[in-house]
């Protein structure tokens, strides 16, 4: 252990702040329990706090994730750590022991008033993750406008070494020097509520989604749709042209083994039943296609949500889409062979197109290390228990929440992730009374 | 920690360009790449709203890099909507 070494103690160490983290937290913090809640991103809120609405109530996903990350900010038995990893848990006499590291933002966070003048300052433009690439950023600036908390990351990697922040900076609060700072752990019990990732846009190679600027994700698309999205309305990367015509590719990255993902990802057909909604809403002349395999309506409402889809005019075209080109104006041909009526492939040409990406662990333990979980088939963490308490793991005293043991939904993930919280709570108390 | 910190900025930044070495001019080189297309955006926009199509012909420029730069710009206020012609928004500098 190092003499800069931080020691910090607590009930539950939660591992992910997404909504399926958060809620698991709110949940134990307010039953009295100490949580350490890290977080590896700047911000807290996840994958949901970039989404537009959600289906099937089209509420707004930042007005359900902003309440709960304020809460969770704000919480007198919450100890929140953002933009830090967790290396390793161990389980040493029934307690977890988890060594940690704060990532440097290169700047004191207990001086830092989130003004925003370093990032004002900066003469350096990025490509903003939070907006997928889509929009820009600068080399020192706070993730997105609701971030929490509200202190900037400097990216050293493309930094100018101008000092233009510095000076801007009315705190003085900038550190160039910074290092990242070790954390030591003790907690009682784990949840790891760690999230998906989407198989990559570049994967399919026939659908040139890495190639052809529009082509584009399913996040990006969330962020067309968004309020405060990059380019302020739905258009087209290539030009800013406002699309007429918008397809939707299903199934382009689940329910294929030459993917290495052969199960379903559940939520693909109602988060594209959704945006199309949505694009429906904000360019009502445009003609909007999803091209399907089967459309798989699972949940409470998302039949009827599916059924006012097609009722609004949204054309659903059973077909397989052999792949992607592009004419000289960008625009994306898809070849199309239609599994109704007529069979003979043709081409057709879009303005835009989504491909509907598979949902994939975002941490899988014999990969990515930190603590030995079992895994499935799929990679996903493995449920020991799946119909009656989905949330127990492998391990005595770790619980997982959300997405890490599969791919759910928004309401299965928080439902799951109170289940995970209850359990904690459970295993607490039967170590104590031992 | 604590001796890094009495560094002033001045200190701190010359001790780290020495670090970087040559890696220091290919940064500066791509900022002045990066300013070069913003000005060259901003001049066409200075005096009359434009598309992005409008944009990268008289700039030269392929119309997704005009369209990344107008995004960045319109974020930091430098840039904004002004009407719609056609398929398209027309931006102007603010």
């Amino acid at each position: 252990m190092s003499a800069a070494t931080i020691q910090k103690k607590a009930d539950v160490l939660v591992v992910g702040a997404g909504i399926a983290g958060l809620q698991a937290s709110l949940d134990l913090a307010d039953q009295g329990k100490q949580i350490l809640l890290v977080e590896s991103q700047p911000s807290i809120g996840g994958r949901m706090i970039n989404l537009s609405k959600v289906f099937p109530t089209l509420d707004c996903a930042s007005c359900i994730t902003t309440p709960r990350m304020a809460s969770v900010a704000h919480h007198p038995s919450i100890d929140l750590l953002t933009y830090t990893e967790v290396n390793k848990i161990e389980r040493v006499n029934g307690k977890f022991h988890a060594r940690i590291t704060k990532k440097p933002r290169y700047l004191d966070e207990t001086a830092c008033i989130g003004c925003k003048r370093c990032e004002e300052a900066c003469t350096t433009y990025l490509p903003d993750e939070y907006d997928h690439s889509l929009g820009a950023k600068k080399a020192i600036s706070i993730a997105f406008t609701n971030a929490i908390p509200q202190y900037p990351v400097l990216d050293m990697d493309e930094c100018l070494l101008c000092g233009a922040c510095a000076k801007a900076c009315p705190t003085q609060c900038i550190n160039f020097m910074q290092e990242p700072q070790e954390i030591e752990a003790e907690a009682g019990a784990v949840i790891m509520a760690t999230g998906y990732n989407l198989t990559e846009i570049s994967a399919k190679k026939q659908y040139g989604g890495d190639k052809y600027p529009n082509v584009i994700s399913p996040l990006q698309m969330e962020r067309l749709l968004a309020p405060h999205g990059p380019y302020g309305g739905v258009m087209r990367p290539s030009d800013g042209k406002i699309p007429d015509s918008i397809a939707f590719v299903q199934c382009a990255g689940s329910r294929d083994k030459s993917l290495g993902v052969p199960y379903c990802s559940r939520v693909c057909c109602m988060y594209a039943i959704k945006q199309a909604m949505l694009l429906s809403g904000s360019l009502p002349i445009a003609d909007i296609t999803i091209y399907y395999m089967d459309i798989r309506a699972f949940g409470k409402g998302y039949e009827q949500f599916y059924q006012n889809a097609k009722a609004m005019g949204i054309q659903f075209v059973k077909a397989k889409v052999g792949r992607i080109s592009e004419d000289e104006n960008h625009n994306p041909i898809l070849r199309v062979e239609r599994q109704e009526d007529c069979s003979q492939p043709e081409d057709v040409t879009h303005d835009l197109v989504m491909l509907s990406l598979g949902m994939v662990p975002a941490w899988i333990p014999d990969r990515d290390g930190i603590i030995p979980l079992e895994i499935g088939e799929d990679r996903f963490v493995r449920s020991v228990n799946e119909k009656v308490t989905p949330s127990l793991t492998s391990m005595e005293g770790v619980f997982a929440a959300g997405t890490m043991t599969g791919p759910k939904d928004i309401v299965d993930t928080i439902v799951e992730a109170g289940a995970a919280a209850t359990e904690a709570a459970n295993y607490l108390r039967r170590q104590e009374g031992r | 920690m604590e001796e890094e910190k009495k560094l002033s900025y001045t200190e701190q930044i010359k001790e780290l360009r020495a670090r970087r070495g040559e890696g220091s001019k290919e940064k500066q080189e791509r900022s002045k790449e990066q300013i070069k297309a913003q000005k060259a955006i901003l001049a066409v926009i200075d005096k009359e709203a434009k598309t992005v199509p409008e944009i990268a012909e008289a700039t030269g420029m392929n119309t997704q890099e005009v369209f990344w730069w107008i995004t960045a710009m319109r974020k930091y206020n430098k840039v904004s909507d002004e009407t719609k012609k056609g398929d398209y928004i027309a931006y102007r500098k603010k």
